[in-house]
């Protein structure tokens, strides 16, 4: 997974893009060499110590790992579970709808 | 014949289990005749996990052709065996706690033996309807809508009555519960929260997976909030710094959110 997050954060930089984790480590500490080795520069929530049965997951009901959600600008689910290029394509998908309803009649956004 | 019994209850408890068994529960003859078929059935479950292990081991490094042998023929008989095993206990001590363990141990390992799986069907249900005991294995049973609807109309358990309609939902969700089968199945999910919430679904082995009422709490909250088309719930805790932040922090951009271990 690491390779295609990096490069998907990489190639959106200068897009309204944010890549958002909630991690499911146990041990924080742990983990930090990885995240450099790994160089993770996206920020995630932390699911506390009890690693998967954690707060957040719980709240998700996520039963696997790793799961994933795509939210619009709006904050509005609209893709699961998307892997690799299907993931892209729905990013690329939802950063168009977000330019077109960019403009000055849309100013309530 | 009672020496006996206890004697040998005492031996296997003794070698499963370890010291201090026997002098405590062989009081009378029911505790110890149930702790003896108990570690018999711990036996049984244990040599068939073991000899399942060894079998998986040949079967990695088996040939195309052998492992379809191992997976058509061998695990199966393999399987029969131990189903056999557990019946016959369980025929030997009909109508105890101990004998609905054993027919449920025995239920998924028919080894495609349709008779031999419909006679422990039958015996579960024709000996243990009423006893909550049944609850571990009505997981195995649920495949039989027949035998669902009958836990539900006859049981006089209320255990079994609810975890058999929880099941019974389960069928009528099919893949899940969608917009479309939304208006058959979030009313019969409400009714079991209702009548049945505090009833422990408890899994083979006697684990419990949680209170029907919170299990259908999570599937309700699933398909309200976490459907494509929802405004995302939100998430308000710390980042791996320990500093406080909100996915509604995000409103603006696009996210895709991650829920990821480094493992």
């Amino acid at each position: 997974m690491y390779p295609h997050e990096r490069s998907l954060v990489k190639r959106l930089a200068n897009k309204p893009f944010a890549l958002i984790g909630v991690n499911s480590d146990r041990d924080k500490a742990k983990l930090k060499p990885r995240l450099e080795e790994e160089n993770i520069t996206w920020r995630s929530f932390w699911n506390g110590p009890q690693g998967t049965s954690g707060p957040i997951s719980k709240a998700w009901n996520v039963r696997s790992w790793p799961t994933i959600y795509v939210l619009d600008h709006k904050g509005v689910i609209r893709y699961k579970n998307v892997r690799g290029e299907k993931m892209d394509e729905a990013v690329d998908t939802l950063l168009v709808e977000l330019e077109a309803s960019v403009d000055p009649s849309d100013s309530k956004e | 014949m009672m020496i006996r019994i206890l004697a040998s209850g005492c031996l296997i408890a003794f070698l499963l289990v370890g010291q201090g068994v026997c002098q405590d529960k062989a009081d009378t003859k029911a505790p110890a005749e149930a702790k003896q078929i108990s570690a018999q059935i711990r036996k049984i479950s244990t040599t068939y996990r073991a000899e399942d292990q060894k079998l998986f081991k040949k079967f990695q490094a088996a040939d195309q052709e052998e492992k379809q042998k191992i997976l058509r023929e061998t695990r199966p008989a393999l399987q029969k065996k131990y189903a056999l095993q557990f019946w016959e206990l369980a025929d030997q001590h009909r109508r105890t706690p101990q004998a609905v363990q054993a027919l449920a141990q025995a239920l998924p390992l028919n080894g495609r033996d349709v008779v031999l799986k419909n006679q422990i069907q039958d015996r579960l249900v024709e000996d243990h309807i009423d006893d909550k005991g049944l609850v571990p294995a009505i997981s195995a049973l649920s495949r039989d809508a027949k035998i669902l609807k009958r836990l539900i109309e006859e049981s006089k358990s209320r255990e079994v009555r609810g975890v058999a309609s929880y099941y019974d939902v389960q069928r009528l969700k099919g893949r899940g519960l969608t917009e479309k089968n939304a208006d058959k199945v979030i009313p019969a999910m409400e009714k079991i929260q209702k009548e049945y919430g505090d009833v422990d679904l408890l899994l083979a082995g006697g684990r419990s997976q949680g209170k029907l009422a919170k299990l259908i709490e999570n599937e309700l909250f699933s398909f309200r909030n976490l459907r494509i088309g929802k405004e995302a719930p939100e998430i308000a805790a710390a980042d791996l710094d320990g500093v406080e932040f909100k996915l509604s922090d995000y409103r603006g951009k696009v996210v895709v959110l991650d829920f990821w271990g480094d493992w």
